[in-house]
């Protein structure tokens, strides 16, 4: 698969603070998230694709082509979606869009139709005529994605796209997101929402202080992490537990009777039969425990606090 | 059931040359401004000298030669450069004009920071210079019509109700001055105007800045002036530059208390664009516009 979205060790500084330092990471295509914490650097990341901070050094390509040589053309290429505010007071929703349509180039009559096009897409038809200001937070989100789109980007940039919003407004934004992907668009999702990446990207960069901390697909890296699961062991006594411990594995008993292990990288449910027929018995029930991404993406963060050797 | 109900459709269209992204900035800037009937009655008042200056012109050309009332015309001003420099260096004009270009300038990039649709229209594949094009030339248009256009209307009624070309020969000053006045006086206000309102985030308090320097700048040189009767403090004051300018590109004589040689007026605008547009330069090309 070709590479949409390609940064290689751009760092950005504001003065004498470093924002990204030697940020790397690939985009192939479909929906990527973007995360990390407050201030790790995700908005000045995307402000830095679109050209809208200059770079103390590295290099950003779009479909193989340099975007700061390429600048205004490159970016009739790519869609935004700011965080906050984003949105002229005073104009219509579909004014809003068509404006931005002509400044990506669309011939005025093409810009208004285009813009009709895609208010109705993302379900804002019966609202487009009254001022952006009246707008709920859902509506403005789903407005300013329109905005994104109306120019047809290859690739779409949303800054916490639903941030603020409802979770029926989440769910709606997310559905249509999901469809983008599926009609080929290439997302790029910066947000701190971690469900929002599990439901929608294949693959995660987080960044910590200006740094990558991990880019893997979301699949891997759930397999590459440790591993949990809930057993019931049919002997008596502690003898199970002990067989556990003595592995280094983590042993949560529980009040109803069953054990919540936590096997580190490498061991899977193999190991845990073995030791319960160390133990001299076997399992009554065992159950593997799906990791969230929220526990992945704080373990990622754990372990760079504790040392900065990264994933 | 989705909330899209018609599936996405890409776009197979045409679409233009770079070179014209601005011309949509510059339409959204300027028509909202024409819905406002207060602006439109302040722009309408601006006129009225203008009206005088072609009415001056009719009773010349057309009622000079007639018996009756050729001692009442005789009276009146004639048509050429110097009523043109009072035309459009008057005080309530120049009043008018610098109302104009606080009303309309102090949101041209403010008011685009404060909604941060800055860094969406330069996400675009609109550059920063074709902005800052956008927004100066909207604001150039509205003081356009306080100078060069007002003007051409002027030559165009003296030529047509006399038939003879031959004034615009005689007068051609009245051409070249006010371009030159359009040029170098109120293209540098532009300028100015656009890189004050790049330096903050509120129209209202950039507003409020420029009447600091304009309406309060220029108070403080009469207080001054009063006390020192000393012509060279006018140099500090916008409003008195741009009379004298006006006058001295048009070859009239500027009021005696003002009377600043042109070097200096061209010298005061020269740096007063020089200044702004090496702040405009900073603020995009290091992109500080956007923090």
């Amino acid at each position: 698969m070709s590479v949409v979205l390609s940064v290689r060790d751009i760092r950005v500084s504001y003065g004498p603070t470093q924002a990204l330092r030697g940020v790397t990471f690939e985009v192939p295509g479909g929906a990527v998230g973007l995360l990390g914490p407050n201030g790790a650097g995700k908005s000045t990341l995307i402000k830095a694709i679109l050209n809208l901070v200059p770079l103390s050094g590295g290099r950003i390509t779009l479909m193989g082509q340099d975007s700061g040589a390429l600048g205004p053309a490159l970016r009739d290429r790519v869609g935004y979606v700011p965080e906050r505010e984003g949105l002229r007071p005073g104009m219509s929703g579909v004014g809003w869009v068509a404006l931005l349509g002509e400044l990506s180039g669309l011939p005025r009559r093409s810009a208004v139709e285009r813009a009709h096009e895609v208010l109705q897409y993302v379900g804002l038809e019966e609202s487009r005529y009254r001022n952006v200001e009246t707008f709920s937070t859902g509506m403005r989100q789903r407005l300013k994605l329109a905005a994104s789109l109306v120019h047809d980007p290859v690739l779409v940039l949303l800054d916490e796209p639903t941030s603020g919003m409802d979770p029926v407004g989440r769910e709606e934004m997310l559905e249509l997101c999901r469809d983008l992907v599926k009609q080929g668009k290439t997302l790029l999702l910066s947000t701190h929402i971690l469900k929002d990446v599990e439901a929608l990207c294949s693959q995660v960069v987080i960044l910590h202080e200006g740094q990558v901390l991990a880019g893997v697909t979301v699949e891997d890296w759930t397999r590459s992490e440790a591993q949990h699961f809930l057993v019931q062991w049919e002997g008596q006594g502690q003898a199970f537990e002990e067989a556990c411990r003595g592995r280094g594995w983590t042993v949560e008993p529980r009040r109803d009777g069953l054990i919540k292990l936590v096997l580190p990288v490498g061991e899977g449910p193999r190991a845990v039969f073995q030791a319960a027929r160390e133990a001299g018995g076997g399992l009554n029930r065992f159950v593997r425990e799906e990791t969230s991404l929220e526990e992945l993406f704080l373990s990622a963060l754990n372990r760079n606090g504790a040392n900065h050797a990264g994933l | 059931m989705p909330v899209y109900e018609q599936g996405y459709e890409a776009y197979t269209g045409e679409r233009k040359p770079l070179g014209r992204r601005w011309i949509p900035l510059f339409r959204d800037e300027l028509l909202p401004y024409f819905k406002k009937r207060r602006f439109v009655f302040l722009l309408m008042l601006a006129l009225l000298p203008w009206v005088y200056g072609i009415a001056l012109t009719f009773l010349h050309t057309q009622l000079g030669d007639a018996q009756w009332a050729k001692e009442l015309v005789g009276q009146l001003p004639k048509v050429d450069e110097a009523l043109v420099a009072k035309l459009m260096a008057n005080g309530f004009d120049l009043f008018l004009l610098l109302v104009v270009c606080i009303w309309v300038g102090s949101g041209l990039v403010a008011r685009d920071r404060r909604d941060r649709t800055l860094e969406v229209f330069l996400g675009r594949g609109l550059g920063a210079g074709q902005y800052l094009w956008a927004k100066g030339a909207a604001l150039g248009l509205f003081l356009l019509l306080f100078s060069l256009l007002p003007t051409l209307v002027l030559v165009v009624f003296q030529v047509g109700l006399t038939g003879d070309a031959g004034w615009i020969f005689v007068h051609s000053r009245v051409l070249w001055g006010s371009l030159l006045y359009t040029v170098v006086g109120l293209g540098s206000l532009t300028v100015f105007v656009l890189a004050l309102s790049s330096l903050g985030r509120s129209p209202r308090a950039v507003g409020l800045v420029l009447v600091g320097i304009v309406f309060f700048g220029d108070v403080a040189c009469g207080i001054l002036y009063g006390i020192t009767r000393n012509p060279a403090i006018w140099f500090f004051s916008v409003a008195k530059e741009l009379e004298v300018l006006a006058c001295r590109c048009l070859g009239a004589p500027p009021p005696h208390f003002i009377s600043l040689p042109l070097w200096l007026s061209v010298l005061f605008f020269a740096g007063l664009a020089a200044l702004s547009v090496v702040v405009l330069f900073l603020r995009f090309a290091r992109r500080g516009v956007l923090q």
